[in-house]
């Protein structure tokens, strides 16, 4: 529903910025980060307060004794790293956009990439505080530090995750905070300072829930996880509940107009979770198949929660709703009609995350403990306050990820002070034409019809025209030497401006897909003609003194 | 393979931790010629009499010599089972294999026991008459994997005190006897299956 | 929809965050909401202040047990008897015995004579300082029926009177592996394997994280889910650093063979407690010792041998 957006008022930043100016980021960020509708607001202020539930909850934690939670010293891992090993599986599938996009050149996955990378550093997030609330003396972390206490690397497999899930953390915010400040700043990026980087995230990726599923495999003692079949399994379900979650976050922005994505980000994630959902299935059952068949007593956790062992019963609703949640969606996912439908697809998405949510959690690292390792059948049931620290991480792990979207999108979609000019008439123009091209986009993607379409389109055919004109008025007159160079340009863009209306007029027309190319091709040549064309123009105009407005 | 890894990998990092100090240093360990503490058999419960049922004056029970009747009576070789004794003996227990009284007891001298090859034995050294037959419990009891102690395991630093087989062991009912078990952990469960057998 | 402002117009949503031009209200609005953001955070996190006013500075930063100066050492064993005293109302003695050349521990447990009376259990109890609440040991004795070694059809929590004619009992303890998983997880190195062959635990390093819990194939490992309750009256004053002082919240702890009382040449606690003698202790190293008659003379046999954790505590039946 298509609230066209309201034109904007002026940016702050001064905008014959030629140089790039740190100060005038932070502000543009925190500004960009605060500022918002008041679904925006309520969003934030509900987050906000289940993370402080949340912190409540581990204060309590910390002061009464981990006795709080339902763990005992035969299920001693319970929620908190249920929801740590799920959350490492959503961050390194983050990076299953990246192939695409950087290994095949897929220019419209590009910025459907900074979206991933992003839950890829929320979720990492996420990670790192489920581990923090599990342990019992928070006060000694610095034990872990290594040169400040005792880092037992490389033995022990803990160390290896502290290791993998921090790097993968700094090789995240150093992809997307590159590439942001390079379209902030308007430069090219440079590709020997973030290639390797985009290429070690993807072996990185891998990695961190390799390494994670061995954490688990390593330990002889608990035939149930003592498995090399575990970190495949890891990988695939990851592969699963990652892009599904990026499913569903896209097409929110989608809906609220933050963003104008095109569709082919979403349908390579649905082409991805058709694979990987079956994969994992297909191990889930390999893995019952080899346990069970041979019935010998290590079976006795998978018995418990399939089935019930001595009369205990907690995990079986658990196990048997992610098995049916998972197939279904599986199912679904197959559809090749899901994408059509926008509801469905969603209602899968969050099946199968939760599905594999359950998988993870509830399903691998709690039955490990079930029976314990002398076969005694001691049940686990998450607490209360259990609950809320982790309803509360979560809450932590949105919040930071609405909030790396809402700095890094205006970023991405809109004019930015690297794109100056130096003449504050042709900056001003640029804005508004940014504005003009989302609204379009915006219009089209919410299925804005007849007469209010043509007004946005002919508000921005105009606009552009009028642009053009002046800019073009301003050429000849400081007597610039690419002037005919520089309008043969404009006169590109005009007609491809017009190919567009044309379409539009045709009423079997995809407005979809017709977004998503204006998106991409009208905005990325209007962002590169700023940046070479009309900056060099600028850089003669400053040369003249001819600073004029 | 991981194994010889994981070796290869403790050592080298034993040997970087050697460099920052590894505690307290191993003090020099106890001296095989050291002098040793003494090992106490607890003395078996002083036999040689019987309960004749009266109390003395302070209300002491009043105990009969054997030999205060034996001496005088002929021992009947063929008694097996407590309840074929009706004198004095009432209410004895034998449950010791099939042993009769005079497998153990010497019918010359009540007041010493007999080894099956006819040789006396006092009472304090009853144990030798149990090693007879029990030879492999006797063995475990001398290399200290049988029967209860208590003290010290290196015995150049303190003394150390162990059960008699009479500790343990009525002579007449030797089986160890059935125990209440202290409770059981809180948090054991009890599995179904064996609740149901 | 609500994000116009923000993002659908592109950059345009930087409106009144900085323009400068006075406070506006959204900026007067914000800064509300941000102070009672701050002011339920601290209201939240309220009750640290009262924990961290109990953790001294010294027990926060002190190191590694293996890295301390013998001076640090003696002040740490005051501190903790300070300590002891000012919460549990008792005065106790805390010695760091070090482990002795030519010594190396092993235990053996006769399975023929153990009659499953928990009297090991009980004495760990009272003998470690165990949380009295939780009744905590680090012995569970299984009942077993003859003829199967197998746990899955063992119980822990058996009631009735001992022995029973069809059954057998294994009590199981830390196995002091030579290998032992649960050194090689631990992140900090806060447990390890001293050079008697015991595994210990510094309960001023362990950070809480309970993986050596998870690597236990024994369930040898015990968390303190909190800080242990004991009557002044009910504890045992005779305390080592690194086996029965009084632990903390949060901790890993285990079986040491009671390392203040084996290094001092006596015997565990259990082993005393035990009526039948099923138990065997001793030093390995020594050829006349009673562990190695047991280890030369007697078929024994280790839990789980096929995980390759190498237990110095052995189990055999007689003949």
């Amino acid at each position: 529903m298509p609230d066209a957006p309201a034109p904007a008022p002026a940016p702050s930043v001064a905008p014959s910025a030629l140089r790039f100016r740190p100060l005038g980021l932070l502000r543009q960020i925190v500004s960009w980060a605060t500022d918002g509708g008041p679904l925006f607001y309520v969003w934030m202020t509900v987050l906000t307060c289940i993370a402080l539930v949340g912190v409540h909850a581990w204060t309590n934690q910390v002061v009464q004794g981990m006795a709080v939670t339902g763990m005992s010293d035969h299920v001693s891992w319970g929620l908190y790293i249920s929801h740590f090993t799920f959350f490492v599986g959503v961050a390194a599938a983050a990076v299953m956009m990246v192939i695409p996009a950087y290994l095949y050149k897929d220019h419209e996955m590009h910025d459907a990439v900074i979206v991933g990378e992003m839950l890829a550093i929320a979720a990492i997030s996420v990670c790192l505080l489920s581990v923090m609330v599990d342990i019992g003396r928070p006060d000694r972390f610095w034990h872990m530090i290594p040169g400040l206490g005792k880092f037992n690397w490389p033995i022990s497999m803990l160390t290896w995750d502290v290791i993998v899930l921090n790097g993968y953390l700094v090789i995240n915010v150093f992809i997307v905070g590159y590439l942001l400040w390079c379209r902030w700043s308007g430069r090219e990026p440079v590709k020997k300072l973030y290639l390797p980087f985009v290429f070690l995230s993807i072996i990185w990726a891998v990695s961190i829930h390799t390494v994670t599923a061995f954490l688990y495999s390593g330990l002889g003692g608990r035939p149930f996880w003592n498995t090399a079949l575990l970190a495949p399994r890891f990988l695939a379900s990851a592969f699963v509940a990652g892009p599904a979650f990026i499913i569903c976050a896209l097409m929110v922005l989608q809906r609220l107009g933050s963003y104008p994505f095109g569709d082919k980000p979403i349908s390579f994630l649905v082409g991805l979770i058709r694979v990987t959902a079956l994969i994992n299935l297909f191990m889930l059952g390999a893995e019952c198949f080899t346990v069970l068949y041979t019935g010998s007593s290590h079976a006795a956790s998978l018995r418990y929660m399939m089935f019930g062992l001595h009369g205990a019963h907690g995990l079986v609703p658990w196990f048997w709703s992610a098995v049916v949640m998972n197939v279904v969606a599986a199912g679904l996912f197959l559809w090749p009609g899901l994408l059509r439908h926008r509801r469905l697809l969603v209602t899968a998405c969050v099946m199968t995350f939760i599905g594999i949510w359950i998988e993870k959690g509830m399903g691998l690292i709690v039955p490990g403990f079930i029976p314990s390792t002398l076969h005694e059948v001691v049940e686990y049931v998450p607490s209360l306050n259990e609950w809320k620290l982790t309803a509360g991480i979560t809450a932590v792990g949105l919040i930071i990820y609405t909030l790396l979207l809402k700095i890094a999108l205006p970023i991405l979609s809109g004019w930015t002070p690297g794109m100056a000019v130096g003449i504050a008439s042709v900056d001003d123009q640029h804005r508004e034409l940014f504005v003009r091209l989302n609204e379009l986009v915006s219009a089209l993607r919410h299925g804005t019809g007849g007469a209010e379409l043509d007004t946005v389109i002919g508000f921005l055919d105009d606009y552009v025209r009028l642009h053009f004109t002046e800019e073009e008025a301003l050429m000849a007159d400081a007597g610039y030497p690419a002037c005919e160079a520089h309008k043969k340009l404009h006169a590109g863009f005009v007609d491809e401006l017009g190919v567009v209306k044309q379409r539009l007029s045709d009423p079997g027309c995809d407005r979809e897909a017709l977004s998503a190319e204006l998106h991409l091709h009208l905005r990325d040549w209007l962002v590169r003609h700023i940046i070479k064309a009309d900056r060099a123009f600028g850089t003669f105009a400053a040369s003249k003194g001819l600073t004029v407005h | 393979m991981f194994g010889l890894v994981n070796a290869v990998l403790c050592a080298a990092l034993l040997s970087l931790a050697g460099c920052n100090g590894t505690g307290p240093a191993p003090v020099p360990g106890p001296n095989p010629d050291a002098a040793e503490y003494s090992v106490t058999i607890q003395a078996p419960p002083p036999a040689a009499g019987i309960a004749t049922g009266l109390q003395d004056h302070s209300g002491q029970a009043v105990t009969a010599a054997c030999a205060s009747c034996h001496s005088t009576k002929l021992p009947d070789t063929s008694t097996r089972r407590g309840e074929d004794l009706d004198q004095f003996h009432h209410g004895l227990q034998m449950a010791h294999g099939d042993r009769s009284c005079l497998s153990c007891h010497n019918a010359d001298d009540y007041n010493s026991l007999r080894l099956a090859d006819g040789t006396s034995v006092a009472f304090a050294e009853s144990m030798q008459l149990c090693a007879q037959c029990h030879g492999p419990q006797f063995r475990d009891y001398k290399h200290g994997s049988h029967g209860g102690m208590t003290g010290y395991w290196d015995l150049t630093r303190g003394a150390r005190t162990r059960n008699h087989c009479m500790s343990c062991h009525d002579p007449h009912a030797p089986a160890f006897p059935t125990l209440r078990p202290l409770p059981p952990p809180p948090d054991a469960v009890r599995h179904e299956e064996n609740s149901h057998e | 929809m609500s994000e116009q402002g923000s993002c659908g117009s592109g950059c345009g949503c930087s409106g009144d965050g900085g323009g400068g031009g006075g406070l506006s209200r959204r900026t007067v609005l914000k800064a509300a909401g941000a102070t009672l953001g701050a002011a339920a955070f601290a209201h939240a996190v309220a009750p640290l202040t009262e924990w961290a006013a109990d953790l001294s500075m010294d027990e926060f930063l002190q190191k590694h047990y293996r890295e301390l100066t013998p001076d640090q050492l003696t002040q740490v064993l005051e501190r903790i008897e300070n300590d002891t005293r000012e919460q549990y109302g008792r005065e106790v003695n805390v010695r760091a015995l070090p482990p002795q050349e030519g010594v190396s521990f092993g235990y053996a447990l006769n399975l023929s004579i153990c009659v499953g009376c928990r009297r090991c259990a009980e004495a760990c109890h009272e003998e470690n300082n165990h949380d009295r609440d939780s009744h905590q040991s680090y012995i569970r004795v299984f009942e077993l029926s003859k003829g199967s070694i197998d746990f899955a059809k063992g119980d822990p929590s058996y009631d009735h009177p001992v022995p029973q004619d069809d059954k057998y009992y294994m009590p199981v303890q830390c196995q002091q592996c030579d290998n032992p998983p649960c050194v090689s997880v631990c992140p900090v190195e806060a447990t390890w394997k001293e050079p008697d062959g015991i595994v210990v635990v510094d309960y001023n390093w362990c950070i809480g994280c309970r993986y050596c819990e998870a690597a236990c194939p024994y369930h040898a490992r015990r968390f303190n889910w909190k800080a242990p309750e004991i009557p002044a009256e009910d504890i045992n004053p005779d305390q080592g650093y690194l086996s029965n002082r009084v632990r903390q919240a949060g901790v890993m702890e285990k079986c040491t063979f009671c390392l203040h009382r084996t290094r001092d040449g006596r015997m565990p606690a259990c082993l005393e407690a035990c009526p039948t003698g099923a138990r065997v202790f001793g030093n390995m190293l020594d050829p006349d010792s009673e562990i190695r008659w047991v280890l030369a003379n007697k078929r024994v046999f280790v839990l789980k041998e096929e995980l390759g954790t190498r237990p110095r505590f052995f189990y055999f039946f007689d003949e």
